[in-house]
Formats: C-alpha cells, sequence, structure tokens
C-alpha cells in the first residue's frame, strides 16, 4: 500500500501523538519498521494501538508498519507560548547559534530579510511560494540517504508589523518572532504572518540540497519586491542536529531592504 | 564545606523530601527549595515560621516539608505535631500546649507533657494560628520569644527546640491593622513563608490537572487514559489563570468532575479541549476568545523576559560565571534597585546596599551563633559577623516589604 501524499492532522489527540513521537514517525517516513523494532523504540503497545488508532500509522500487509503520509501536515493546537518553546526558539537558537560562533547541536544557518511586498503577495506567500517551498524541501527527502540521517528543521518567520531599528541580530529575531505570533493570534491581520515549520530527516547531503533550495526561493522572493509596497520581515533558519559539530560550515547573514 | 555545597545539599533534601510526599508541580517545586533551606535548615530551625498561603493551597503537605526537610538536613529526630487553633478555644490553649500537672484544674486526673512536649526535637504546625483568642495570642507571645514555657500548675520551667510553624489562610498584616491580630507574633515569626496562590504556578496547573484526571481513570480502571491534550490543558491553564483561581482543590474538584462525566459513556483515551470547555466555561467563565486575549497579553512579557535571559548568558559566558550565580546577584540588585525612590538610584547606594546584605547572608548561611562559630567558618581572624538583631535590622532595610 502507497503512502498517501499529505495527511492533514486535525483532531488533538494526533497532534499530541504526533509531538510525543515526532522523531519516530520521521524515522518511519524514510523506512518501515518490523512491528518488533517498532515496539523496542516506543516501549509500550498501548503507545503503538493509539498511533495506529489515531490514523498515523498503519501495519502493511507484509507486517511492517509504515507511515501513511508523505506528508504530516498540521495547525498549532496549542499555547502559543509552549508552541513557539518547543518549534519556534531550538531552531532559532541554534541559529543565533551559529552566528556567532557559539557551539550548538548541530548545524544551523539563519537569513534576516526584509522585502518590499504588495498585501496581496504577502497573503499568497504562505498558500504558494512557502507550500512550494515545502514540497521542494519533501522532495529532497527522496533524494537517497548516502550518510546517517538526522532530525532536520526549516522555520519560516514572518510579520508585517513593524520592527524597532537598531536592536542587535539576537534582539531583532526575537522581536521579529514576537510580532509574528503576536499578529498570528490577533483575527484581522492573522493571514499576515508566517510561522511555519518543516521537519524532515536529512544527511549531509540533502542538508546542502535544502540550503540551495532555501537560498534559491528567497533569491526569487526578492524578483517580486517593488517599491509602492510594505516591508516584509522574515527570518528564515535552518537546523540540521548532526552528531558532528566540528564539521564547519560558513554562516553568513544576509539582509536586504 | 563552601556555601554553594550548603544550598545544594539543602535543596536536594527538599527535592527529595518533595518526591516522599507526592508533592506535584515543578514550580511549587522550585519554590520550596528556594525556601525552605534559607528560612528553615540555614537557620536551623530557631527561627519561628509563618507559612501562609490561601485555603487550598497545601498548607498542611507544605508543613510537613519543612518538617521531614529538616529532619534530614540537620538529622532531627522528633514528630511533627499539627494542631489546628480553632479546636484550642475555650481555654484549653494553653493546657493543650503546655501541658498540666494532675490536680491543676478540676477534671485534671494525671500529668498530661502538652504538645509542645510531644514535639520536642521534631516541629510543631499551629494551623489556623489567626483563630486565637487574643489571651492565647498573649500566651503564645510569651512562648514564642523565650521558646520557655511551664505546664499548668508545675513551675518548673521547660525549653523547647522544635521548628514551630503558624499557619494561616489570612492576611495577618491586614488582621494586625484591624486590631484583630497581635503585630509582635507576625514580627517574631523572623521566616516567612508565603505560598504562591495557583494561578500564579502555570506549571502546576497543567500537572496537577494531569495528576488529577489519571487518579480519577486509575479508581475507574481505564488503563489506556492519558489525561488532557494539550489544548485542553492550555485553555484550563487560560481558566485558572484568568480567573485568578486560588485553589488547588477546587481545580481537584473540576477535573474529577470532567472525568467522571466522560465515563459516563467509555473514557475517551484524553480529553479534549470539546470536553473541558462546558466544565471550565461554567466554573472559571471560561470564553474560547479569552486564550487569545491572554497570549496576546503574555507573549509581550513572555518575550521580554526572553530577551532578558539571552542577554544574561551572553554576559555570563563574557564573565565567565555561572548563570544562576549571575542570576541570583541580579535578583538581589533589582530588589535593591526597586526599593530605593528615583533620586536614589546611584551606583553608590546601590553597591552600600549589596554591601551590607552580603554581610547578613554570610551569617545567614554559616549558621553561626558566635563570633567564634563565625570566623571558624571562614577559616580567619579577621571576619566579623554581625549581631542577629543588626543582621535582622540590615536584613529589613534592603527589603523592607519582607516586613511588611
Amino acid at each position: 500500500m502507497m503512502p498517501a501524499e499529505r495527511l492533514n492532522i486535525e483532531s488533538e489527540f494526533a497532534y499530541d501523538l504526533l509531538q510525543d513521537n515526532m522523531e519516530l514517525i520521521l524515522a518511519l517516513l524514510e523506512t518501515p519498521m518490523s512491528k518488533q523494532e517498532l515496539l523496542g523504540r516506543l516501549g509500550s503497545i498501548d503507545m503503538l494501538g493509539r498511533l495506529v488508532r489515531n490514523g498515523l500509522i498503519q501495519e502493511g500487509k507484509d507486517g511492517k508498519i509504515f507511515a501513511v503520509a508523505e506528508t504530516y501536515q498540521q495547525v498549532r493546537q496549542e499555547g502559543m507560548m509552549t508552541f513557539l518553546q518547543r518549534y519556534i526558539l531550538p531552531s532559532l537558537n541554534a541559529g543565533l547559534s551559529s552566528l556567532h560562533g557559539a557551539e550548538s547541536h548541530g548545524l544551523s544557518r539563519v537569513w534576516i530579510k526584509t522585502f518590499r511586498l504588495s498585501p496581496t503577495t504577502i497573503r499568497a506567500l504562505r498558500p504558494n511560494q512557502f507550500q512550494s517551498l515545502f514540497e521542494e524541501l519533501l522532495k529532497i527527502t527522496n533524494v537517497a540517504a548516502q550518510t546517517r540521517l538526522y532530525h532536520q528543521s526549516v522555520l519560516i518567520v514572518g510579520t508585517s508589523r513593524d520592527k524597532k531599528e537598531n536592536l542587535s541580530e539576537n534582539d531583532s529575531i526575537l522581536e521579529l518572532v514576537k510580532e509574528a505570533s503576536l499578529q498570528k493570534v490577533s483575527g484581522d491581520e492573522k493571514d499576515m504572518a508566517i510561522m511555519s515549520q518543516f521537519d524532515c530527516l536529512a544527511d549531509s547531503n540533502r542538508y546542502r540540497l535544502s540550503l540551495d533550495t532555501l537560498e534559491r526561493a528567497l533569491a526569487l522572493l526578492e524578483s517580486e519586491e517593488t517599491s509602492d509596497t510594505i516591508p516584509y520581515h522574515l527570518t528564515v533558519a535552518i537546523h540540521w542536529r548532526c552528531e558532528s559539530p566540528k564539521i564547519s560550515v560558513v554562516d553568513e547573514v544576509s539582509e536586504s531592504c | 564545606m563552601d556555601s554553594g555545597t550548603i544550598t545544594y545539599k539543602a535543596s536536594t533534601h527538599v527535592g527529595d523530601v518533595c518526591t516522599d510526599l507526592g508533592i506535584i508541580g515543578s514550580d511549587i517545586k522550585e519554590h520550596l527549595k528556594r525556601e525552605i533551606p534559607s528560612k528553615i535548615i540555614f537557620r536551623k530551625t530557631k527561627d519561628v515560621v509563618l507559612l501562609s498561603g490561601h485555603t487550598g493551597t497545601g498548607k498542611e503537605v507544605i508543613a510537613s516539608a519543612c518538617h521531614r526537610a529538616a529532619k534530614k538536613a540537620l538529622g532531627r529526630g522528633g514528630e511533627l505535631v499539627e494542631v489546628n487553633c480553632a479546636n484550642l478555644g475555650n481555654g484549653i490553649f494553653e493546657s493543650q500546649l503546655f501541658g498540666y500537672k494532675r490536680g491543676a484544674f478540676t477534671g485534671a486526673d494525671r500529668d498530661y507533657g502538652g504538645l509542645v512536649a510531644k514535639a520536642k526535637g521534631g516541629t510543631l504546625v499551629l494551623d489556623e494560628i489567626q483563630s486565637l483568642v487574643a489571651q492565647d495570642q498573649a500566651r503564645l507571645l510569651r512562648f514564642l520569644g523565650e521558646r520557655e514555657y511551664r505546664s499548668v500548675g508545675d513551675h518548673t520551667v521547660k525549653q523547647s527546640d522544635a521548628l514551630i510553624i503558624l499557619s494561616t489562610n489570612r492576611d495577618l498584616r491586614e488582621m494586625v491593622e484591624l486590631g484583630e491580630f497581635r503585630r509582635d507574633i507576625v514580627d517574631r515569626a523572623a521566616a516567612k513563608i508565603q505560598l504562591p496562590p495557583l494561578f500564579e504556578r502555570r506549571n502546576d496547573i497543567s500537572e496537577l490537572s494531569q495528576a488529577f484526571a489519571r487518579e480519577v481513570a486509575e479508581d475507574l480502571g481505564a488503563k489506556n487514559f492519558y489525561g488532557f491534550t494539550r489544548q485542553a490543558r492550555a485553555d484550563i491553564e487560560t481558566a485558572i489563570i484568568r480567573s485568578s483561581e486560588v485553589s488547588i482543590r477546587k481545580l481537584r474538584e473540576v477535573v474529577r468532575d470532567m472525568v467522571f462525566a466522560s465515563a459516563i459513556d467509555d473514557l475517551p483515551e484524553a480529553l479534549d479541549s470539546h470536553m473541558v470547555h462546558p466544565f471550565i466555561h461554567r466554573e472559571f467563565q471560561f470564553a474560547k476568545s479569552a486564550r487569545e486575549a491572554m497570549e496576546v497579553d503574555e507573549l509581550e512579557s513572555e518575550f521580554n523576559l526572553l530577551v532578558a535571559k539571552t542577554k544574561l548568558i551572553e554576559l555570563a559566558k563574557h564573565h565567565d560565571i555561572s548563570i544562576n550565580t549571575l542570576n541570583k546577584l541580579t535578583q538581589s540588585v533589582q530588589g535593591i534597585f526597586d526599593d530605593l525612590g528615583p533620586d536614589e538610584k546611584t551606583y553608590r547606594r546601590v553597591s552600600e546596599r549589596m554591601h551590607r546584605l552580603s554581610k547578613v547572608a554570610l551569617w545567614l548561611v554559616s549558621g553561626a551563633e558566635t563570633q567564634a562559630d563565625f570566623r571558624k567558618y571562614f577559616g580567619t581572624t579577621s571576619a566579623r559577623m554581625p549581631p542577629k538583631s543588626v543582621a535582622h535590622q540590615l536584613y529589613y532595610e534592603v527589603f523592607p516589604e519582607a516586613r511588611k
């Protein structure tokens, strides 16, 4: 049985299960596992039953357990602060550490940009440009792995709200996340803010391909800039949690107005 | 042994005690890890403790934690004796507390040692201290001052070494202002532990809700039940915070109601936000829109904290000291800074007060009773501890709100 292309997570139970078993689901997206192997990693038959009952994984005819879709798409179903603490801030922290040359778990990179875009373009960013970006990143996960796989997150945070001037890089990013999250919980401005994360498994090759893809997507966005429009602040971060932090990758910050 | 080791060991003892007593909630545990060492262990149980908190905040179990922590850290062997002062009216306060000799009054047909004697080497908890009548307050004051007492009908003066905890759900300072309670008893309780109300313990709300829900499920034999979904927990948190609910007991009742009501059909594997909304709406007037409004309110302050934390990390790295140390120093300086008037916030004034405070802190940490002990502790003849009365005076000068 082939997995479906996308699974939209709507129930709160499934959302919680996905949060609690993210690493395992990512591993199943790569390779199906035997029931025994899966039980070894889950540690409980109850949890296995729960994952199956909530439609996140399935048992194939060959007895292997596989992920039911190529992509699991979810919207936030918890308080904004806990959501930020779990997803957004760890990825950003890793990006910030790399900016300052401090040690972080794995490799990371962050881009801080300001584009001038029309409100229509801004509203279309998430459903169009970034949805396509995520699909391209998804394609990369189909590239055969050459080395060991590790969890990789790509984070996009954007807001049309004004940002204070003359802030340090750290403060500037935190300010951006704050404004984006405030905009996200304000009913009428909701669709002007972006706060999306894409999680997958990657080896060094997929990580490099993802970097290139992100660079291209940002360059494409630059080409959509027009002068009579509003500033849109965007931060993009990638965090690959590999276990060899000694690999050196040159980090840079690009800014444009 | 340096002060860091003492602090570490004391807070480890408190952590162990919390586990033994099944105290739930990371916020309250952190609070106790700070309060019990500084208010009880470092003072070697010599100062009277005033334990205050709203009804339903778990004062009884916290008093028990204080007793056990003192036992573990200081090797005390006595028992925990608890008495509700509301039951000590009608002239029996003195005889119950201090004991009596046979024939001291009508009905005294045998010698009775009393509760203070029973708590020898242990802890005496006087619960609902606000219910004491004026005459009994005066008797208590004499005892708290010198730790000396006489049984009714006996002339022998006895000494007590019990840790004394006065427990109340009322604001005693307010009662003092109204003339309903003696100021000197409040002043005599040099160690004050204030339990935060439930709505100020954000993490605890979620952890307690899960624990209460699982407790019911266990009674019902529902093995697959795991509590509340994240969204449901976030909504319960919002409801408690928005309604300023103080009582853990109330939360427990509401959670039990939710689970029992859901168990009428088959209990699901968890309760989601749709299932909890009718209950939190009824009990805490929760509306879904409140969550978003609160998120907007909170994000601002949470982010400010985050920015401050980031700065603190950078500073700690720069000076090569631990974040905890820097954090504590920052809090002390902030306390002093907040206390100074707008024209007084100068470097000189802050550093003067900081210097005085450090003297008090060193004295408290050393636990010394005499100059000789103090010198022995710091291994130098030039070290001089401030006398206890001066130390308290300095402490209250730096943190006057502690006296209120």
